[in-house]
């Protein structure tokens, strides 16, 4: 298996006993792109990261990570990678200046002032010792820690877990600004701040990639389709292919297509609602094609 | 390697603390065992409370490095940063080296000059200690670390293993090859636990490195479990009967008769046996002794001697016995058979004889190490004599007045480690003669090798030999 990508998964199967947290991901993540993860809570987003980042050891399948088999992330690789997570454990018992003094002689491209800047950027009281700063802050250290060598991939892991609006924007702004070249990936509950940022968004549900694709296009095939009718709807038994969620009220009925494209879908709605009067294409946030997601998703475990 | 000294350093200033405690301990210990040294009174320094404090003060050490950056878990900020396992080993084990083996090693070689005794005389000694330091304390340390969480586990863990090792305690030192299976327990952990540290250090998996510390745990357990003498059948090599051809077993056929006291058991066999070829600047000492009855079928060990070390001398014989307990009179009484004796023996060499003033002072015994006189105990008794070794002394020694064993050559291991690097005899009370006199006479005796003779004893009629028990003999 090679791939030109930072990140390039073959079959990746992760099972813990019992549990399968990871089903055979086929995953890309393009040079330079900034790649969200999402996915509702124990998707497994967490734990595919781990094992690319050779945390965690595959069950079956494999990974490539610039190049080299995950399993064999050496020194010379993680000198490249920029990795924080929310629930990483710092070495508490270090200030903040000495954090980065500390982990400056493992970097070869280690840069001071741009560390200094991401200091200064982030307001990190330098002489503060990590187990003294406030979730926030200890987020932003460990983020300029990982930015100061100008890693080729970054890996954040719910990164924007128990901030507040400020620190995230804040946080996200500095990262924005010093990624520059580099490519990222992203998981996180966060979509509201993804979306904004995210060139591609792969959803993971119980292990299965249910789509990987560019934002872009995420946002063109998924539309909120609002349908005034003559009178109060029978929903069809037949229901089109990609059409979820369906809603009435009165003589409105709402559903989401998530393969939109405007001439099938008037067709389809002209077909399925004869009677149909107005039709309506909304577009839709991430945070609405997630939730649309998820709820299809249990719909169809529950049935 | 900059890497590594990246990482100690960084050790360094997170467990000053625990650091400042072991160099304060050794410390006390080295000025505690240096103590004996300037005082007159005190021959052996009785080792206190601050040896086993620290040696708790090493292991909370060596847990605190280690879990600087632990191997167990997932979320560590170190697994993701370019760090080499080498590098991060090496580091940890550079800590170790400056806290923990350093420092012992200026202790010892201060107690060796608190004494008068030179370190490079007992180098070995030193180098071993440091071997068996590593070996009984640090090694196991930094294996149980690796697969430890955090400290609350560690101590746990230590603890059930301390009571595993009190367990199984009783069964070991209670034979003269104890050292031999020492050994290779040690050898076990030694190399068990440095196995385990490194590979759970270049492959971090927990799973294995857990089960393979449990190996080496059953393994020491196992050897411990199986006692001295079923280790021994494993492991000793046979006696090297080739050597001194000339000693043979003789039965003597004058002197001594079967004697008719102090029979212990139902009934008694006397063997009266000389050695002869002795070399005269030889002397032998019986190890063991056994009597086996020879038939064509099959040998059966008749009875064996449970007080077996007997020096013999040129031309000496002495009466063998041999305890029958009920039911195997009748069996061995009946009619004229085969026996055959087997005796192993050690073989010593021409004694060394030295002779020294030690009745003033401290003094510089060549060869020795340095004696020193206690005074009287009682008012009606004489002083008593012990010495001191920079290093285990490879020859038996007695005072030529008393012939008493001032050191014995039983544990051969090049080391022990304690709280001191000093080898010291446990006094003894000088006799009359010696008391007196101006210079003391020590003898010096080298174990050559071990041997092994046999003496067949065709159709004996072993009544000759018998003596039973007088019925109200108590």
């Amino acid at each position: 298996m090679t791939s030109t990508n930072p990140i390039s998964t073959h079959r990746l199967t992760k099972h813990f006993r019992h549990t399968e947290a990871v089903r055979a991901l086929d995953l890309e993540v393009p040079q330079g792109s900034i790649f969200a993860l999402i996915g509702p809570n124990g998707a497994g987003k967490t734990t595919t990261i781990k094992v690319l980042m050779n945390i965690l050891r595959a069950s079956l399948g494999e990974a490539e990570i610039l190049g080299v088999n995950s399993r064999r992330l050496g020194p010379r690789e993680f000198a490249r990678i920029g990795y924080v997570s929310e629930n990483q454990e710092m070495p508490e018992w270090m200030t903040v200046k000495y954090f980065l003094w500390y982990l400056k002689p493992f970097y070869p491209t280690w840069d001071d002032e741009l560390a200094a800047a991401l200091v200064r950027e982030f307001e990190l009281p330098p002489d503060r010792k990590l187990k003294h700063l406030s979730r926030g802050m200890r987020m932003k250290a460990a983020l300029a820690s990982s930015l100061a060598y100008r890693p080729e991939l970054i890996v954040l892991d719910e990164p924007f877990t128990g901030l507040d609006a400020l620190v995230r924007d804040e946080f996200t702004r500095t990262l924005l600004e010093r990624c520059e070249g580099a490519t990222l990936l992203i998981s996180s509950h966060d979509l509201g701040e993804i979306e904004n940022f995210a060139s591609h968004v792969a959803y993971l549900d119980e292990g299965h990639l249910r789509f990987n694709e560019e934002m872009s296009v995420l946002s063109d095939r998924f539309r909120q389709v609002e349908v005034t009718l003559e009178a109060p709807p029978v929903l069809p038994g037949a229901w089109p292919e990609g059409w979820m969620k369906p809603e009435t009220a009165s003589a409105v009925v709402r559903f989401i297509d998530s393969h939109f494209d405007r001439e099938w879908t008037e067709a389809e709605v002209n077909r399925v609602f004869p009677s149909a009067r107005n039709v309506e294409f909304h577009a839709m946030s991430l945070r609405e094609i997630f939730v649309a997601l998820a709820l299809a998703g249990r719909r169809a475990k529950a049935a | 390697m900059r890497q590594a000294l990246h990482i100690f350093r960084k050790d360094v200033r997170r467990c000053w603390p625990q650091i400042a405690i072991v160099l304060a301990l050794t410390t006390l210990v080295a000025f505690e065992q240096s103590l004996g040294a300037y005082s007159s009174v005190t021959i052996l320094v009785s080792t206190t409370g601050y040896f086993p404090m620290l040696v708790l003060a090493w292991l909370y050490l060596i847990a605190s490095i280690v879990h600087g950056e632990r191997l167990v878990g997932n979320r560590q900020f170190w697994l993701t940063r370019p760090y080499s396992w080498q590098s991060l080993l090496a580091g940890k084990c550079l800590s170790i080296v400056a806290f923990v083996h350093l420092p012992v090693l200026v202790a010892d070689i201060t107690i060796l000059r608190a004494y008068g005794l030179s370190p490079t005389q007992g180098w070995e000694n030193l180098f071993w200690r440091q071997i068996a330091l590593a070996g009984l304390i640090v090694l196991p340390a930094l294996a149980l670390s690796t697969i430890t969480r955090n400290l609350a586990q560690f101590a746990g863990v230590a603890f059930g293993l301390l009571v595993l090792l009190a367990i199984f305690a009783v069964r070991v030192y209670n034979h003269e090859m104890d050292w031999l299976v020492f050994s290779l327990q040690f050898l076990v952990v030694l190399a068990g636990t440095a196995a385990v540290t490194v590979y759970h250090y270049a492959r971090r998996r927990i799973v294995q490195a857990c089960a393979a510390f449990a190996v080496v745990t059953g393994f020491w357990s196992g050897i411990t479990w199986a006692g001295t003498r079923t280790t021994i059948g494993w492991i000793e090599t046979p006696s090297r009967s080739d050597e001194f051809p000339s000693i043979r077993l003789a039965l003597a056929r004058d002197g001594s008769e079967p004697k008719g006291h102090n029979v212990s058991a139902v009934a008694e066999i006397n063997l009266p046996v000389q050695v002869v070829g002795l070399p005269s600047w030889a002397r032998v000492e019986s190890n063991s002794w056994q009597l086996l009855l020879d038939n064509a079928r099959k040998t059966t060990v008749v009875s064996s001697s449970g007080w077996p070390q007997v020096d013999w001398l040129p031309s000496d014989h002495r009466l063998l016995n041999f305890p029958l307990f009920d039911g195997q009179l009748q069996y061995l009484t009946g009619e004229n058979k085969n026996f055959r004796l087997v005796v192993e023996f050690d073989v010593y060499g021409p004694a060394t004889t030295i002779s020294a003033a030690v009745h003033d002072a401290a003094v510089s015994v060549p060869g020795v190490g340095k004696c020193f006189l206690a005074p009287a105990a009682f008012p009606w008794s004489y002083p008593a004599i012990a010495c001191r070794f920079a290093e285990r002394p490879p020859y038996e020694i007695e005072t030529a007045g008393g012939s008493r064993v001032l050191w014995s050559t039983e544990w051969p291991l090049k080391t022990v480690l304690g709280a001191s690097p000093v080898f010291t005899t446990e006094p003894q009370m000088l006799k009359h003669g010696e008391a007196i006199a101006p210079s003391m006479t020590f003898l010096l005796r080298y174990r050559l090798t071990r041997i092994r003779r046999e003496l067949d004893l065709h159709q004996v009629r072993l009544t000759d030999y018998l003596v039973i028990k007088h019925p109200e003999a108590k």
